[in-house]
């Protein structure tokens, strides 16, 4: 399994943890406990993502499948791509998210979609009763409403019960990164511009937030 | 409804762009032979945004589906590599001029989103 952090690159923000809004992000300087429970969060991220794949098989069918960069000479089940998944039935589709690098037997990153909400699960690692906040997703989105897909950068927007949820992911370095997952009640603006592509999102408070990847193209 | 289905997409050659309406049996044929290299591709409800290049120039394809059936509301090429907007309500392409001091020119596509 692919080793994930969440990625910084030149547009990461404290606020870019998963599920929900980065409202803690604007913390003042001396607001020492926020800042400790943004650094727990961020911490819930990145093992979200570490243990995505390794708890979560990828449903069936297939809806559709994006390829990040088609080469004619590999056949399509060993190139690198993102497909999305059904894990409902035909009347209620309820979406997944499984990325595969070039060749890989197994899925880098499969994810949940839907609303997240930050539950204080104990860490069985952990001896003592240490709770972590991770975030679950109960109800599953129903249908893709974005996608942006340049160079190495694949944006998701899915969407469900009013909410939506823009996912992120990075093939880079030969592996498959989740930077972002982000609930919204809005479509998040984004700007392809060169070799960048930039997300826009706010906090609960209405600071703007904005997130550039490197494509990877020339 | 599905437009520049990825897995029909040939990256480096000449690809088509075609498009199925939901009850269609045929695929729409937009653009055909364009010896193209895609660099990426934006998907919303209702418009469609696919960045390449050729071999000297940046092209940008626009499709749109209006009414029912889909259209190639914009082909357009420059030099320089186009700029894309998507914000909550429309997308918008800029592409910038052939040659410098000329003003770049802005396409805006209206998202009809499903409520």
């Amino acid at each position: 399994m692919q080793n994930r952090e969440p990625l910084g690159g030149s547009g990461s923000r404290a606020g870019d943890w998963s599920g929900g809004d980065p409202e803690q992000a604007g913390a003042a300087p001396g607001e020492e406990v926020r800042m400790i429970v943004l650094v727990l969060l961020l911490l819930a991220n990145m093992l979200m993502a570490q243990t995505a794949s390794g708890e979560l098989k990828p449903c069936e069918p297939i809806l559709t499948t994006f390829y990040p960069g088609w080469d004619s000479k590999v056949p399509a089940h060993k190139q690198a791509r993102v497909e999305i998944r059904n894990c409902g039935t035909a009347d209620k589709v309820e979406l997944q998210i499984v990325a595969w690098t070039a060749y890989a037997a197994e899925p880098s990153a499969v994810l949940k979609t839907g609303a997240g909400r930050i539950v204080w699960n104990r860490d069985p690692r952990f001896q003592g009763g240490l709770r972590l906040p991770t975030v679950q997703r109960d109800n599953a989105d129903n249908r893709i409403v974005r996608v942006v897909m340049a160079g190495n950068v694949f944006i998701v927007e899915t969407a469900g019960e009013g909410r939506s949820l823009v996912t992120v992911l990075l093939f880079e370095r030969g592996g498959v990164w989740v930077p972002s997952q982000k609930d919204s009640d809005r479509r998040l603006p984004v700007e392809l511009y060169d070799n960048t592509v930039t997300l826009t999102s706010w906090s609960q408070n209405g600071t703007q937030w904005k997130s550039t990847y490197s494509t990877g193209l020339k | 409804m599905r437009v520049c289905y990825a897995d029909a997409i040939t990256y480096d050659g000449f690809p088509q762009i075609v498009a199925w309406s939901a009850s269609s049996s045929e695929p729409a044929v937009l653009e055909d032979g364009v010896g193209i290299k895609i660099l990426g591709f934006v998907v919303t409800e209702t418009v469609f945004v696919l960045a390449s290049e050729s071999a000297s120039r940046q092209l940008v394809y626009v499709v749109t589906y209006e009414q029912g059936g889909f259209r190639l509301a914009l082909h357009a090429g420059s030099k320089a590599k186009p700029t894309v907007e998507v914000s909550e309500e429309k997308v918008i392409v800029k592409v910038p001029p052939e040659e410098g001091g000329e003003p770049v020119t802005v396409h805006e596509f209206p998202i009809h989103a499903k409520p």
